[in-house]
C-alpha cells in the first residue's frame, strides 16, 4: 500500500495546491462592501491547507517506508488479479455506454434492454460453451432485457410516476 | 416524557390503518430483500426509495423509509450467514459467526437468532432514541455558529478515525474531500458561484442523493464483479424460530451490543458497520468462551446482530436533534426529510416535538414488520441469493441511473453518481472509507456558513472560538481523537492507567 499512498498523496498535494490558489485569487467582492471575513474564499482555502497537510503526512510517511521506490520488485504489492481488472472495466465501459452514450439519445425502454442484454451476454458468454449452452445464454438475456426494461418503464412511469431518462 | 408517551401512543394509533399496515410489510420485506442482495446496500435502497416515495404524504414516506432502513440492515445478515458475504458492510461481523454455524447445518437456527438479536437491538436503539433526541435537541439549542463549525469538525474528525481504524489519516482526507466537494457550487452567503468553471449544472451544487448512490451503489456494483461467482451453502433451513433457552443466557451481551449500537450509530457518519464490530469486540472480550468467537459463535453473531440495529435507531437521534447523519442510510433519510419538507435540527422539539415521536412509532413499527417477517417465508425469501450476479448487477446499475435521475430529472446527476461511484470504488481499493465523504458532503455548508458568520461576529478575534464552554469541550474531544491513534498516547494511556491502579491499589505493577 506504501507505494500506492506516495502516488496519492502527491496528487493530492497537487490538488489542494490548486484549491488554495484558487481560494486565495477567488472573488473577494470587494465592491459589494462585504466583511472580509465572510469573502468566499475562506473556507475552500482552509479546507485546502488542511487537506495539504494531510497530504504531506501521507507523502512523508510513505517515503519513510520507502514507497518512492516504485520500480523496486521488494515488497510488492498486493493488486487486482487480470481477471478482476477485465470485469471491472467491463462493466464500467458497458455502464458508461449506456448512463452517457444513450440515455437521453435513444428511447430509455430500447437503451435498457440493450444494456442489460449487453451485460449477460458479454459475461456469461465463453467460445468453449457447447452451441445448446451459447443459445441458452442469448435466450435468457434477451428474455430478461425484455422483462427488465419493459416492466422498470412501466413500474416506475405509471405506478410511481418517476421521471425516466 | 409522558407527553412524549402520549404522542407516541397517538403516532402509533395514527398508523394503524391498513393501508399503512400494508406499507410497512412490503417495504420492510423489500427492504430485507434489498439487504440481502450483495450489491444493494441499505443506502441504496433508502435512496432509492426516497425516489419512488417522492410524491406521498411525507409521513407515510419517512414511513416506507424507515422500513426499508431497518429491513436491510437486517436482511443484510441473510447472505452474511448463507453466502460468507455480508449483503450490506453493517452484517460483515455477522458472516465470522453466521457462515460458520451455516456450514455446520444450522442456518436456520443462525437465521432465527440473527432475527432475535435484530429485534432486541432495535428495540434498545428505539428506547434510547426516545430519550435522547430530546434531552440533545436541548443541549443543542444553546449553540451557536461557533459551536457549529467545532462540531462539523468533530464529526469529519470521529467519523475519520473510526471508520479508518488502521489509518485515520486516510479518513479525514477523505472527509474534508468531502467538505470540499459541498463547497462547489453557489454558496448561501453572498450567493457566489464557487469551482463550477462555468458549468450551470455544477455552479448548482453536488446533490447527495445521485452522490450517495454512486458512491454505495455503483461502486459496490464495482467491487462485486471483481470476484468470481459465490455459491449459497446447502444447509437444509429447518427450525427457524429459536428457542428462549437459546436466547435468555446472552441477555447481558444483548443488552451491551444494544447499548453500545446506539452510541456507535449516534456518533456521526460511523454507522452500523462499526457499531456491529465494536459490539463482537466487547462481547468477545466479555465472554466465558472467547475462543469460540469466529467458529461459530452464538454469542458472537447475537452481539453483532443486535448491535448493527441498535445503531439504525442511534443513527436516527443526530438525525432529529442535530441534523446530522449518524450513518451513511441515516444521511438518505435526511435528504428525504428536507426534501418533504420536515427541517430537523435542534429546533425540532420546539417546532414540531411530535414528529420525533411519530419517527419513534416508525422505527417500532418497522421493527415489529422485521420480526414477524424475518422468522417467516425464509426458505422463500433465500432463493433469491441463488440469482446470479450476471442477471442482478445490470437490474441494480439501471436502478442507480434511476435512483439518480429521478429527482431532479437531470442527465447531470447520472454523470455525478457515475464519478461517484468510480471515486468510491478507487477509494476501496486505497483503503480509504467513503463514509467521512458523505459526512463532508453534508456538513460542508453547516461548516462554511457558520464559520463565515462566526468569523463575522467576532470580527476575526479567534479568541470566541477557543472560549466558549461547549466550543472547549468540542476541541478536547477532537484533540484526542487526533492523538488517540499515536504511540506517545497509548503510551500515555498505559502510565496514567498503572499509576491509578498502583494509587488505588497500593500495589506496584511491575509488567
Amino acid at each position: 500500500m506504501v507505494k500506492k499512498d506516495f502516488i496519492t498523496s502527491i496528487v493530492l498535494i497537487v490538488f489542494s495546491l490548486s484549491i488554495i490558489v484558487m481560494s486565495y485569487t477567488m472573488d473577494r467582492l470587494e465592491h459589494r462592501s462585504i466583511d472580509p471575513f465572510s469573502a468566499p474564499g475562506v473556507v475552500p482555502g482552509m479546507i485546502g491547507c488542511i487537506l495539504l497537510c494531510l497530504a504531506l503526512i501521507l507523502f512523508f510517511r510513505s517515503i519513510s517506508r520507502g514507497g518512492y521506490l516504485l520500480f523496486s520488485t521488494a515488497g510488492k504489492e498486493q493488486t487486482l488479479d487480470r481477471g478482476a481488472v477485465k470485469r471491472v472495466m467491463l462493466t464500467l465501459v458497458l455502464s458508461l455506454i449506456y448512463a452517457v452514450g444513450l440515455l437521453g439519445r435513444i428511447d430509455y425502454t430500447l437503451a435498457t434492454g440493450l444494456y442489460v442484454f449487453f451485460f449477460i451476454v458479454l459475461f456469461e458468454y465463453r467460445s468453449e460453451l457447447p452451441l445448446r449452452s451459447k443459445q441458452r445464454v442469448f435466450f435468457y438475456a434477451l428474455l430478461q432485457a425484455l422483462i427488465t426494461a419493459v416492466l422498470i418503464t412501466l413500474v416506475f412511469r405509471k405506478l410511481f410516476l418517476v421521471d425516466l431518462p | 416524557m409522558f407527553e412524549g408517551l402520549k404522542f407516541f401512543i397517538d403516532g402509533l394509533l395514527g398508523f394503524l390503518t391498513v393501508r399503512t399496515i400494508f406499507d410497512i410489510l412490503w417495504s420492510t420485506q423489500l427492504g430485507i430483500i434489498v439487504g440481502m442482495l450483495p450489491g444493494l446496500t441499505a443506502t441504496m435502497g433508502v435512496a432509492l426509495m426516497t425516489t419512488l416515495t417522492f410524491s406521498l404524504p411525507p409521513q407515510n414516506a419517512i414511513l416506507i423509509l424507515t422500513c426499508m432502513y431497518i429491513g436491510a440492515i437486517y436482511g443484510g445478515g441473510r447472505s452474511a450467514i448463507l453466502l460468507n458475504i455480508p449483503g450490506t458492510p453493517a452484517n460483515a461481523a455477522t458472516a465470522m459467526d453466521g457462515y460458520p454455524l451455516a456450514l455446520k447445518g444450522e442456518a436456520g437456527r443462525a437465521i432465527g437468532i440473527s432475527t432475535t438479536g435484530s429485534f432486541l437491538g432495535s428495540i434498545i436503539g428505539m428506547v434510547l432514541l426516545a430519550f435522547c433526541t430530546p434531552l440533545l435537541g436541548n443541549f443543542a439549542l444553546n449553540f451557536q455558529s461557533f459551536e457549529f463549525f467545532w462540531l462539523a469538525i468533530f464529526g469529519i474528525v470521529i467519523s475519520g478515525n473510526l471508520t479508518a481504524p488502521k489509518d485515520p489519516i486516510k479518513g479525514w482526507i477523505s472527509g474534508f474531500l468531502g467538505i470540499f466537494i459541498a463547497l462547489i457550487g453557489m454558496e448561501s452567503v453572498h450567493g457566489y458561484v464557487r469551482f463550477s468553471f462555468g458549468n450551470t449544472n455544477l455552479s448548482g451544487g453536488i446533490n447527495l442523493i445521485p452522490a450517495m448512490v454512486g458512491a454505495f451503489g455503483f461502486a459496490e456494483i464495482l467491487s462485486m464483479m471483481k470476484y468470481r461467482q459465490v455459491n449459497v451453502v446447502k444447509s437444509s433451513i429447518t427450525r427457524i424460530i429459536p428457542k428462549l433457552t437459546h436466547i435468555v443466557p446472552f441477555r447481558k451481551t444483548i443488552i451491551r451490543s444494544g447499548l453500545i449500537g446506539t452510541l456507535i450509530g449516534a456518533i456521526p457518519g460511523v454507522g452500523e458497520d462499526i457499531a456491529a464490530w465494536v459490539s463482537y469486540d466487547f462481547a468477545k472480550r466479555a465472554s466465558k468462551e472467547p475462543e469460540k468467537f469466529g467458529e461459530g459463535s452464538v454469542e458472537g453473531l447475537i452481539a453483532s446482530e443486535t448491535g448493527n440495529n441498535a445503531a439504525v435507531a442511534g443513527a436516527v437521534i443526530p438525525v432529529l436533534s442535530l441534523g446530522i447523519p449518524g450513518s451513511a442510510p441515516a444521511a438518505v433519510l435526511l435528504a428525504a426529510m428536507f426534501i418533504h419538507g420536515v427541517r430537523p435540527g435542534p429546533m425540532i422539539m420546539i417546532e414540531s416535538p411530535d414528529f420525533v415521536y411519530k419517527v419513534v412509532a416508525m422505527v417500532f413499527l418497522a421493527t415489529c414488520a422485521m420480526f414477524v417477517l424475518g422468522l417467516s417465508m425464509v426458505k422463500y425469501v433465500v432463493k433469491i441469493l441463488q440469482v446470479p450476479r450476471t442477471k442482478l448487477m445490470p437490474i441494480i446499475f439501471t436502478l442507480c441511473v434511476v435512483g439518480s435521475f429521478a429527482i431532479q430529472s437531470r442527465i447531470f446527476d447520472v454523470q455525478v453518481m457515475i464519478f461517484f461511484g468510480l471515486l468510491g470504488f478507487l477509494m476501496n481499493e486505497m483503503e480509504y472509507p467513503v463514509a467521512p465523504m458523505i459526512l463532508g458532503l453534508i456538513l460542508g455548508t453547516m461548516l462554511d456558513t457558520n464559520f463565515r458568520r462566526a468569523l463575522v461576529i467576532a470580527e476575526g478575534e479567534i479568541l470566541p472560538f477557543i472560549s466558549r464552554p461547549i466550543c472547549i469541550v468540542l476541541i478536547i474531544l477532537i484533540v484526542i481523537t487526533l492523538v488517540s491513534k499515536t504511540k506517545w498516547f497509548s503510551r500515555l494511556v498505559t502510565g496514567a492507567r498503572a499509576g491509578l491502579k498502583t494509587i488505588f491499589t497500593g500495589r506496584r505493577n511491575n509488567g
